[in-house]
C-alpha cells in the first residue's frame, strides 16, 4: 500500500504534465487524477488494478516521457535559432527553456518516486 | 489549465510589449524621415499597435493579447517653412512626419513597464510550478 500510492500520485501527475504540453486537456481532468490518489489509499491493495484497460500507468508514463522530449527538442531548437541570429525573441527562448526545465524536474521527481517504491517493496521482510 | 498556460499569457503579453516598443523606436527614429519607405513622395508615417484579447487554448478561459493590426493616427503633417531644402515643396515648405515625440516617449516607458509585469507574472507562475514540485518532496 505503501508502494502503491505513490504510483498512483505519480500517474496523476505525468496525466497533466503531458496535458500542458498538447494543450487539451483541463485542469479539472488532473484534479480527477488526484482523486485517484485517493482511492488507492484503500487497504486491500487492489487500486492499481482499478485503471482500464488502454490507460496503463506505462502507456501514461510513455506519453509524458514524449512530451517532455517533445519540449526540450523545441527548446532546443529556440535556443539554436536565437543564437544563430534567428527571429525568436528571448523571452520566448527564456520561457520555453523554463517549462523544458519544469517537466524535466517533474519527469525526475516522477522517476525518484518510482524507484523509492520499488526499494520500499524490495525491502519487504519475508 | 496548466500552470505553462500562465506562462504562456504572460509570454503573450512580453512579445506585444516588445512589437509595441519597437513601433514607438520606429516612429522615433523617423521623426525627421521626410520620405516613407512605401511612398517616397510623403513623410514617414506614424504607426501605433491594436492589440486584442486572445483565447490561449479550447480548455481555458483566460485569455492572452496579441497585435491584430499596426493602424497609421490621423495626425497632419508638420509643415515647416524651409526652402533651402531639397525636400521643399514650391512653396518652400518641408513636410515632416506626425510623429508625437513625447507621447512615443510616455509609450515607451509604459511599454517597458508592462514588459516588466508580465515577467514579473512569468516568474511568480514559474515559482508556483516549482513549489507544487516540492510537495513531493519527503
Amino acid at each position: 500500500m505503501n508502494a502503491i500510492s505513490p504510483i498512483s500520485a505519480v500517474s496523476a501527475i505525468t496525466g497533466s504534465s503531458g496535458a500542458s504540453s498538447i494543450g487539451s486537456l483541463s485542469g479539472t481532468s488532473s484534479i480527477a487524477g488526484t482523486s485517484s490518489i485517493g482511492g488507492s489509499n484503500t487497504v486491500d491493495g487492489t487500486a492499481a488494478g482499478t485503471q482500464a484497460p488502454g490507460d496503463s500507468f506505462l502507456n501514461s508514463l510513455s506519453d509524458a516521457f514524449g512530451s517532455l522530449n517533445t519540449q526540450l527538442t523545441s527548446a532546443d531548437a529556440a535556443v539554436a535559432d536565437f543564437a544563430s541570429g534567428g527571429s525568436a525573441d528571448l523571452h520566448t527562448v527564456m520561457l520555453q527553456m523554463e517549462e523544458a526545465s519544469i517537466s524535466l524536474k517533474a519527469a525526475t521527481d516522477v522517476q525518484s518516486k518510482l524507484i523509492e517504491a520499488y526499494q520500499d517493496i524490495m525491502r519487504t521482510q519475508v | 489549465m496548466s500552470v505553462f498556460d500562465t506562462i504562456r499569457i504572460a509570454a503573450s503579453g512580453l512579445t506585444a510589449e516588445r512589437l509595441r516598443m519597437d513601433v514607438a523606436a520606429s516612429n522615433l527614429a523617423n521623426a525627421q524621415s521626410t520620405h516613407s519607405q512605401t511612398d517616397p513622395t510623403q513623410p514617414y508615417q506614424d504607426e501605433a499597435v491594436v492589440f486584442q484579447a486572445q483565447q490561449m487554448g479550447p480548455e481555458t478561459a483566460a485569455q492572452g493579447v496579441s497585435a491584430i493590426a499596426i493602424l497609421n493616427p490621423t495626425r497632419p503633417d508638420v509643415r515647416v517653412y524651409d526652402p533651402g531644402n531639397p525636400d521643399a515643396d514650391t512653396q518652400g515648405f518641408v513636410t515632416y512626419p506626425n510623429v508625437d515625440v513625447s507621447s512615443e516617449m510616455t509609450d515607451i516607458m509604459g511599454a517597458a513597464r508592462s514588459y516588466q509585469v508580465d515577467a514579473t507574472v512569468a516568474q511568480a507562475a514559474k515559482q508556483q510550478a516549482l513549489d507544487a514540485l516540492d510537495l513531493g518532496k519527503a
